[in-house]
């Protein structure tokens, strides 16, 4: 069978629990370290390790704290309409397969580019591959990283570089205003120039401080994840 | 007497600035030969085994990018065109925010040694990796171009070598010099290359900001009084307008080369393969910030450092040294040591010259490494080759990169020899004009657009790519102005020198459009490996 729905994870199900993304961030922030989490260990263990005290992480399944009831949503969003089984996947597979109807799905193969991608001997990534990223995809955790990343990501882009433009295309059409002076010899200008420099300082220290809070333990947690389910 | 005192103390400058080239190029040369015991794969050779740690990999990126343009060309503009010179150290440090939060980390998790593996993750991998193979050569040819012109005028001109013959030299000198770090230490000698080069490059950035404050009594304002008295212009060297005021063209130019300078260094191969050489994407954020606190700081101090010289020194003696400003640096440390003739003038001269010398050294190399890793591992291992061929294996792929690393060597030697006229902020110009309108459109579309097509794909880097080459043959640049390529004849029609607010449009234009035109839609499993992968880190190398 092609389209087989991906297993759940025994533990991943025991790990279910109601979901407070709250506490995920709250610890995200302290005492994790990431060059401790080695990609051998199973599944998302190395880095809920790493978050939970010693004592808690020994019955992993019974500890709905932190990291781990991140570490459960994406199955939780899958077994959610039904029991995880195969003979309930059918539908919903197919609609994550196919997420617009009409556009190439598996359903008219010849025309996408991964088959043209086949024809040219390029390798593909195996079904099972490609199913296992459009599973994770189409989880919530990894959607909580994308909105994550894009919430903080699109919007600091759009200002800083309208905030540029603003500026070189003020300091080259008002002389009036860069003129004016402020202190000393130091005019507008001058005050303008260094606020970009501080600007795209202050953008670095938020954008790594967001990055560090919102995303890296989610994003970590997946990525062994996936990795266990590619193997 | 006197003229017999200065001519001695002329020839001892020189003397300790070329032992202390010397020693430049034999640390340099221990470094590549100790590097090049240890790097026997692929990996070793196009990512140094991706085992630095975020600041090695932070001072290596600074030190690719901190080149001899910044070092030795913009503190030359702050000191003969005061405020205009200030724009462009803010153009190449803003640029950082679309590298740390638009490519790094996305691309270190997408790809393994080029722009091309990225794209090639979602897409047909033989027409995307001609068309990004193709680009990445032109960016890094144009780029290296300017860093071996200006090697050659500048080791010239510091050396009191000042004949074409001896700019020759120099320059295939130099071309000879990266040749051997590339072939011989690959990417792990070019980055332990680069970091020496950032350290020494900083501390003497540090010694001569920190003596030209105390100069002042650490009164900044009336070292800009200073300035703006040496300068010649008055208060108008305080404001922006010097060089880029006057005709509405002018002004416009400007525009286009502070976008081209802000998206293009998201574009630069030598500076993406870096991300190559950290561990993981977190890493590759880490290394950004690095890269953005000490380019930042260093910024900061060229200004001074440009203040500085147009104070002590005055603009007119700068400009009758080198009419684009770019040895304003090196007169400085002479004044500041001391003045002409002095030993304490002739030691901070040598010092500066012999960093200006390590700074073109590292970052041709860094080039040179780029180029080469695009032909091996894009063009000839990959898009060159028909389906049912075999894939080469990785140690021929690395011995074709050696290979590559020498002609291109060689061919920007030749093509710097017919160059030396050609204006080095230009040339530096061109390549984040090509960068942005070739690189960045096809890089943030794959990244971020899930219908993007591989016909979409190309199109983005043919259609930023063809119009900024184009362009730049119709501009001023080449012919009908006197400082023209081709001062004689007049066939252009472009009137702006810096094809960027042009161009870059272009590529995005043209990605657009080579997508809705598809034959075919794009591939959804490929967009949710790249999307996953990129925000994950999952199946990253």
């Amino acid at each position: 069978m092609r389209h087989r729905e991906p297993e759940t994870p025994p533990e991943a199900q025991a790990a279910e629990a109601p979901a407070g993304d709250q506490d995920g961030r709250r610890g995200g922030a302290a005492g994790f370290d990431w060059w401790a989490a080695p990609a051998s260990r199973p599944r998302a263990v190395a880095a809920r390790t790493e978050a939970v005290q010693p004592q808690q992480a020994q019955p992993q399944q019974a500890q709905p704290e932190q990291g781990q009831t991140q570490e459960a949503e994406p199955q939780q969003a899958e077994v959610v309409p039904g029991q995880p089984g195969p003979g309930r996947a059918g539908p919903e597979r197919v609609a994550r397969t196919a997420p617009e109807p009409g556009v190439a799905g598996p359903a008219a193969p010849v025309d996408t580019e991964v088959a043209r991608g086949v024809a040219e001997g390029v390798a593909e990534p195996a079904p099972r591959a490609a199913e296992v990223y459009r599973h994770v995809q189409a989880g919530e955790e990894f959607r909580e990283v994308r909105r994550e990343y894009r919430r903080f990501v699109f919007p600091a882009c759009a200002a800083f570089l309208a905030w540029y433009l603003v500026y070189i295309v003020a300091a080259v059409t008002l002389p009036g205003v860069m003129d004016r002076q402020i202190a000393g010899p130091f005019t507008v200008a001058w005050a303008l120039g260094l606020l970009q420099f501080a600007s795209t300082f202050l953008i670095t220290w938020l954008y790594a401080r967001h990055a560090r809070d919102r995303r890296d333990r989610l994003a970590l947690g997946l990525r062994w994840e996936t990795q266990d389910r590619l193997r | 007497m006197d003229t017999a005192a200065a001519a001695t103390a002329g020839g001892s400058h020189h003397t300790l600035a070329i032992g202390l080239f010397v020693g430049v190029v034999v640390v340099t040369l221990g470094i590549t030969a100790w590097a090049g015991r240890r790097s026997r794969a692929a990996e070793d050779f196009y990512a140094g085994g991706r085992d630095f740690s975020p600041l090695q990999n932070g001072f290596a990126i600074s030190g690719d990018y901190m080149s001899a343009a910044s070092f030795l060309g913009v503190t030359g503009l702050i000191a003969l065109y005061g405020y205009d010179g200030l724009l462009y150290t803010i153009g190449f440090l803003v640029a950082w925010l679309v590298v740390l939060m638009l490519v790094a980390e996305l691309v270190r998790n997408c790809g393994r040694y080029t722009i091309g593996d990225v794209l090639a993750m979602r897409m047909r991998q033989r027409p995307v990796r001609a068309a990004s193979g193709i680009s990445s050569i032109v960016v890094t040819l144009f780029y290296l171009l300017a860093q071996m012109v200006g090697a050659g005028s500048l080791v010239s001109l510091l050396l009191g070598l000042d004949s074409g013959q001896a700019r020759g030299w120099t320059i295939v000198g130099v071309g000879a010099l990266m040749v051997v770090y590339v072939t011989v230490g690959g990417m792990k000698a070019t980055t332990w290359i680069q970091i020496v080069k950032c350290v020494l490059l900083l501390s003497g950035t540090l010694l001569l900001c920190v003596l030209v404050v105390v100069r002042f009594h650490g009164d900044l304002g009336s070292l800009a009084r200073s300035a703006a008295s040496g300068s010649g212009f008055g208060d108008a060297y305080l404001s922006p307008g010097l060089k880029y005021g006057g005709s509405a063209t002018n002004r416009l130019d400007f525009v286009s080369l502070g976008i081209a300078l802000v998206l293009g260094t998201g574009g630069l191969p030598h500076i993406l393969a870096r991300f190559y050489t950290v561990p993981t994407a977190r890493a590759a954020r880490r290394s950004a910030m690095w890269a953005i606190g000490l380019v930042g700081s260093f910024y900061l101090m060229t200004i001074v450092l440009g203040l500085g010289a147009s104070a002590l020194v005055g603009a007119s003696t700068i400009r009758s040294s080198n009419e684009a400003g770019n040895t304003a640096v090196p007169l400085l440390s002479e004044v500041l040591g001391g003045g002409s003739g002095s030993n304490g003038g002739a030691v901070l001269f040598a010092l500066t010259s012999a960093v200006a010398f390590a700074t073109i050294l590292a970052v041709v190399a860094g080039l040179t490494l780029a180029s080469s890793a695009s032909f091996a591992h894009d063009l000839w291992a990959r898009a060159f080759r028909h389906q049912d061929e075999e894939q080469p294996t990785e140690h021929q792929e690395v011995v074709v990169a050696r290979i590559a690393a020498v002609v291109i060597g060689v061919v920007a030697i030749v093509l710097s020899l017919f160059a030396q006229k050609l204006n080095v902020a230009f040339l530096v110009g061109i390549a984040f004009a090509v960068a942005a309108s070739a690189n960045l459109p096809a890089l943030l579309f794959n990244l971020f657009w899930r219908r993007f097509t591989t016909r979409g794909a190309t199109w983005a880097i043919y259609g930023g790519l063809v119009p900024a080459l184009v362009l730049v043959v119709f501009s001023p640049v080449v012919s009908g102005s006197p400082a023209a390529i081709f001062p004689g004849v007049d066939f252009h029609w472009f009137p702006l020198q810096n094809p960027g607010i042009v161009s870059i449009p272009c590529g995005f234009l043209f990605g657009w459009l080579g997508t809705v035109t598809s034959g075919s839609s794009a591939d959804p499993d490929g967009y949710a490996e790249l999307e996953v992968r990129a925000l994950t880190g999952a199946g990253a190398v």
